[in-house]
């Protein structure tokens, strides 16, 4: 009997104990690469030391079944308090969802009215393109792929990767080549791929490394997975196709707050630290985004092009019924 | 403890599945259109290449596992029998997706299909799995008895009625477990290029725009999971009577095996892992040793720790389940609670993890100590079938009872002089297999982590990402030679303890 009373005791020690948590804490999802975010919410606590800041980090790995869907799950208690993603897609969906709380900021420099909600529920911050990866060894640079359609071009046929289209940025850049092409040229295009062979691989960086090791001459990624590649000695190069045309395809990060979040003012406080010139631009000294959307774009020097998120997160199912019923 | 309080215990064990059988029928009856998906030619497709990927992983895998034990049995000398098992275990214990960043420079191997790239990745580490259960079921099978047996009947007679369905059985059940881990593995193909229902799966319940609607995704897994408990009814029930048969035999294949084969085997084995090995150590930068130490230790450490406690209580539930079901006499609720059990073993952790989290909601107290809790209790839950089955062919006995009457002593004095010794070798086995599944559980560790709290995996997977091969297999190996280091300990423990036990009977 001894030793069950003073277990209850121990127990309920260790509950109170663990149950008196720090009040002025701040909770943050983020999907975007720990390596990156880790340093900025780092320099972030240096600035507020008073403020506790805990952190739950997202995989590439999951990215399909990762924190948004943590979130949806907590909807009833939210637990975080902002939400930092490394893209915008699953954003618009948690707006949707309405999990997201509206923080009306002062005017933000953005040049495109989609860069923001329209309802004040999310903000963009950093860009990221993309692009096409090249292996250095086995291509010469004259013969690099510059038209997103050479993604068809027989003379390439079993030679190319993507990632799944059905998730992560690259379904978000089919949903946007459904949303421009029409459905019907969309078929087309999707059938052309399946035709040439195009290897579909787990994520971006698998196509990277793919390519970096030769087993294909080029593929589809993100620009921050070219140069992730490019800093581990990898014998590839990033390419800007379609420069005569529309541009590459472009995907912005976001920061948003959670509706009813248990510490809604740091939240905000951390939200201030994030939209600013200067930590997007230690972001794009990171090699985490390429370019800012809070700075002017004129020196950006290559055509981009992006589309609504709203417009995308519809278009989406109906673009990966159409993949999969061609690609599977 | 009587029956009616054991079901409302296993009621509660076995909640988060039956809600999410609740929320299937509740999405289903809502919108039958969704069962459209499944009629697709694609879907099909994707649930051959499963089955076909599972099936071939398991076939190679069961075949090097009897080799693997085999061996074991034919190794006279006992530090031998350690160093072989530690080998073994390394082998398991490495993650697959470690196994691929070792082999994917290598040209011979870009040379072949992704089916069998997926194929021959897997197979180290489910290969390994095979030997070490094949090893731990028949050695905890009664060597003295088919000493007995053999003095009262012929050698064949012996294999034929006691022998043939215990391997069957062992078999059958291996089988299960090597087939379901590969059917809902989807890392390693998936990143190899070959399309599998599990990766689907994901990318399915990505669209979802509600968490209950993911119930839907895992259909085919419900679906396997009714069938493999049908084959196991039935098995069941024709195998009964011989099941049933108290004492066991050993299996003496060994003496055919001279000890040059033996040694040779031993030797290749070796050298594949040190192959491995060197592989890897390659890839770790050793100037920066110290701040990979320092600055990952404690992530380890905790890792560790959780998946430690995760594993035990996986076997204290695994036991009171298998106990319980044993004693059940309606064959009705046996296989109900056997189909419970492949169903948890077959249903994608996520969905685990959502029916967990929506649990927290419901009872709306958000403490530290419930996260953890919540934490803990889910990731023990989905390894229980697998440790479930392991006890199965480990074979627990139920003398308790009948000992009890016959020295009049209590249940607490056989547990900790009897029951704990006789099966401790056997539990260390099963939490250690367990601890490295825990360790390895990454949709767990991203949905349901408590906040603040750092799981090894999610920086491996994130790590991966980023490129820095140093780091994650720095983290990787240094969390293997921990577990095994800890193994060796203990089971030298074990040991000690054993021949002082049979020295003082001496």
């Amino acid at each position: 009997m001894m030793h069950i009373k003073q277990l209850t005791i121990f127990l309920l020690v260790a509950f109170l104990t663990l149950s008196c948590s720090n009040q002025n804490q701040l909770v943050i999802y983020t999907s975007v690469d720990q390596v990156f975010s880790s340093k900025i919410i780092k320099n972030f606590q240096q600035t507020h030391p008073d403020i506790d800041v805990k952190v739950l980090y997202d995989t590439e790995a999951s990215k399909a079944v990762g924190l948004e869907k943590r979130l949806m799950a907590e909807k009833k208690h939210p637990k975080a308090d902002l939400f930092w993603n490394s893209e915008f897609m699953r954003t618009a969906r948690l707006e949707k969802a309405d999990l997201l709380e509206t923080y009306k900021k002062s005017k933000l420099p953005y040049t495109k009215e989609y860069y923001f909600s329209k309802k004040y529920k999310w903000y963009g911050l950093g860009m990221r393109n993309r692009v096409f990866v090249v292996n250095k060894n086995l291509m010469n640079i004259e013969d690099y792929p510059r038209k997103l359609e050479d993604l068809t071009l027989t003379k390439y046929k079993g030679k190319i990767a993507i990632s799944l289209p059905y998730v992560g940025t690259t379904s978000t850049h089919f949903s946007a080549l459904f949303q421009k092409m029409g459905e019907v040229k969309f078929r087309i295009f999707i059938q052309k791929l399946k035709e040439n062979e195009v290897a579909l691989l787990a994520g971006n960086s698998v196509v990277k490394s793919a390519v970096g090791y030769g087993k294909y001459l080029f593929g589809l990624v993100d620009s921050d997975d070219v140069l992730v590649g490019i800093e581990e000695g990898l014998p590839i190069a990033m390419v800007y196709y379609n420069q005569n045309g529309d541009g590459v395809f472009s995907i912005f990060g976001t920061v948003a707050l959670i509706k009813n979040a248990p510490h809604l003012k740091n939240g905000k406080i951390f939200m201030e630290y994030l939209l600013s010139k200067e930590v997007e631009n230690e972001l794009i000294a990171l090699n985490a985004v390429q370019y800012p959307l809070l700075d002017n774009r004129e020196n950006v020097p290559y055509e981009t092009w992006s589309q609504d998120p709203y417009i995308l997160s519809e278009s989406l199912k109906k673009s990966i019924v159409i993949m999969k019923e061609i690609f599977e | 403890m009587n029956n009616l309080v054991k079901l409302i215990l296993l009621s509660v064990l076995f909640s988060p599945i039956l809600l999410n059988l609740f929320d299937l029928v509740f999405v289903l009856s809502n919108d039958y259109d969704l069962l459209n998906y499944f009629f697709k030619s694609y879907t099909q497709n994707l649930i051959k290449n499963s089955f076909l990927l599972s099936t071939t992983v398991t076939v190679i895998s069961i075949l090097m596992g009897a080799v693997m034990s085999t061996i074991f049995f034919a190794i006279s000398s006992k530090n031998l029998r350690y160093i072989y098992i530690m080998l073994i275990f390394i082998f398991f214990a490495i993650e697959p997706i470690i196994y691929l960043s070792a082999f994917n420079t290598n040209s011979l191997f870009n040379s072949i299909s992704a089916f069998w790239q997926s194929s021959i990745i897997l197979s180290f580490s489910m290969s390994a799995l095979s030997g070490l259960v094949f090893i731990f079921a028949l050695s905890s099978l009664n060597q003295e008895s088919i000493k007995t047996a053999l003095m009262v009947a012929s050698k064949r007679d012996v294999f034929k009625l006691i022998l043939k369905p215990q391997l069957l059985f062992i078999l059958s059940v291996s089988f299960f477990i090597f087939f379901i881990l590969v059917f809902s593995r989807s890392e390693v193909p998936s990143i190899l290029g070959y399309r599998t229902y599990a990766e689907d799966f994901l990318a399915q319940v990505f669209l979802m725009d509600e968490i209950k609607s993911s119930a839907i995704a895992a259909m085919p897994f419900y679906l396997l999971a009714l069938l493999i408990s049908l084959f196991v009814a039935l098995f069941i029930k024709k195998y009964h009577i011989k099941f049933s048969i108290k004492e066991q035999i050993n299996f003496l294949l060994i003496d055919s095996l001279d000890q040059y084969t033996v040694k040779a085997f031993f030797l290749f084995l070796t050298i594949l892992l040190g192959a491995i090995l060197t592989l890897l150590v390659k890839k770790i930068d050793f100037y920066l040793l110290g701040d990979l130490i320092e600055d990952n230790i404690f992530i380890i450490l905790n890792s560790l720790i959780v998946s430690l406690v995760v594993s035990v209580l996986t076997l204290v539930f695994s036991l009171f389940i298998y106990k319980t079901v044993k004693e059940f006499k309606s064959r009705l609720l046996i296989y109900g609670v056997i189909f419970l059990i492949f169903l948890i073993f077959l249903t994608p952790s996520t969905l685990i993890a959502f029916e967990i989290i929506k649990m927290m909601q419901f009872i709306n107290i958000h403490t530290e100590f419930i996260e953890y809790l919540f934490f803990i209790l889910a990731s023990s839950f989905k390894l229980i079938p697998l440790a479930i089955l392991l006890v199965s062919i480990l074979y627990y006995r139920d003398v308790e009872d009948e000992s009890l009457q016959f020295f009049n002593i209590t249940a607490k004095d056989y547990f900790l002089k009897i029951t704990i010794q006789t099966y401790a070798k056997r539990w260390l086995f099963i939490v250690m297999i367990i601890s490295v599944f825990a360790l390895n559980e990454l949709s767990m560790a991203i949905l349901l982590t408590p906040i603040g709290f750092e799981m090894i995996i999610i920086k491996i997977y994130n790590l991966l990402h980023y490129g820095d091969t140093s780091t994650v297999t720095f983290l990787s190996l240094m969390q293997i030679v921990i577990i095994a280091s800890f193994l060796m300990i203990v089971w030298r423990i074990v040991d000690k303890v054993e021949k002082k036990k049979m020295d003082t009977r001496g």
